[in-house]
């Protein structure tokens, strides 16, 4: 009799507790959290763009010019010792603007929520392969390409945790020139 | 990012600069399938809901990009290749919670 009575608490009461006290408080905390998401969102956005911008502005001033093109190279010299680079950024929509943009979706028209969110992931992502680049020590980096991918819904109709992942790649190369720095204008 | 692991020069452009192409040993790619762990679910669960990066699922990808990479200069080694031109990448979403990271270019031999 004693013995069932702790399998009972054991087994079926205690992780009942445990199960309604976690959800328990992810109910209370749930609202503030949604609350702060909307409240600073245009805010943290506006931090981060201004964040993008001064680090393009020091590596600007830095280097002098913009070490990234889409080019591939043609006139190689001297031992340019290339490599592949890569960046990446996984940017999750707060649910506030998830569900802004599930509004923008009943009346249609341009998603501006989700495409100001986007704009901030592929400026940083490009931002992080200079950074890169310019730790590395590279003068160029050529065939810069952007990837964007959809990952980590938990569930497929919707819920769970949403990712954007936007990922950029080039190959950084020292002493080599890109082909639109050798175009010559015509006469 | 390991570029110049095992002597082979790795680039996402046609050519190799100052280096000459001699040969092409074909397509070769290296690919891997990651899912989330419980315990940083939950953790970009909250942070998602308040929104910005969610760091952990970067670190998350860039490791397994760094995996099927190594798997893809396995693959050239194989070949006996000391270069990959033309390198691409590509992701999709295999099933909800899983991701496959796929890497892929054209082993050569240059000089």
């Amino acid at each position: 009799m004693e013995i069932s009575g702790y399998l009972v608490l054991l087994f079926f009461i205690l992780p009942l507790i445990l199960w309604v006290t976690v959800w328990g408080l992810f109910a209370i905390a749930y609202p503030f959290m949604f609350l702060y998401g909307a409240l600073t969102s245009s805010a943290s956005r506006k931090r981060w763009k201004d964040d993008i911008l001064r680090r393009e502005k020091d590596t600007l001033d830095k280097v002098g010019r913009d070490l990234l093109s889409m080019d591939k190279i043609r006139i190689p010299f001297g031992s340019s010792n290339p490599e592949v680079i890569w960046a990446s950024i996984v940017i999750g929509p707060s649910h506030w603007q998830q569900l802004l943009g599930l509004l923008y979706n009943l009346i249609g028209g341009s998603v501006d929520i989700y495409r100001d969110l986007l704009a901030i992931g592929r400026s940083e992502v490009l931002q992080r392969l200079r950074e890169v680049a310019d730790s590395k020590g590279f003068d160029n980096v050529v065939g810069v390409r952007l990837d964007t991918s959809m990952i980590g819904t938990q569930r497929p109709k919707g819920g769970g945790s949403k990712g954007i992942e936007i990922f950029a790649y080039g190959t950084g190369v020292r002493n080599a020139v890109p082909t639109s720095f050798t175009v010559q204008k015509p006469e | 990012m390991p570029s110049l692991v095992d002597g082979i020069h790795v680039v996402n452009t046609e050519t190799i600069p100052g280096f000459v192409i001699q040969d092409q040993l074909g397509v070769v790619s290296g690919s891997t399938v990651r899912a989330k762990n419980v315990v940083r679910d939950i953790s970009q669960m909250l942070k998602n809901i308040v929104g910005g990066e969610l760091h952990q699922y970067t670190n998350l990808l860039i490791e397994s990009r760094n995996e099927a990479f190594s798997r893809m200069l396995e693959d050239a080694k194989a070949r006996g290749a000391n270069g990959v031109v033309n390198l691409r990448f590509a992701t999709s979403a295999v099933s909800p919670g899983a991701a496959e990271l796929f890497c892929y270019g054209t082993a050569v031999i240059v000089e």
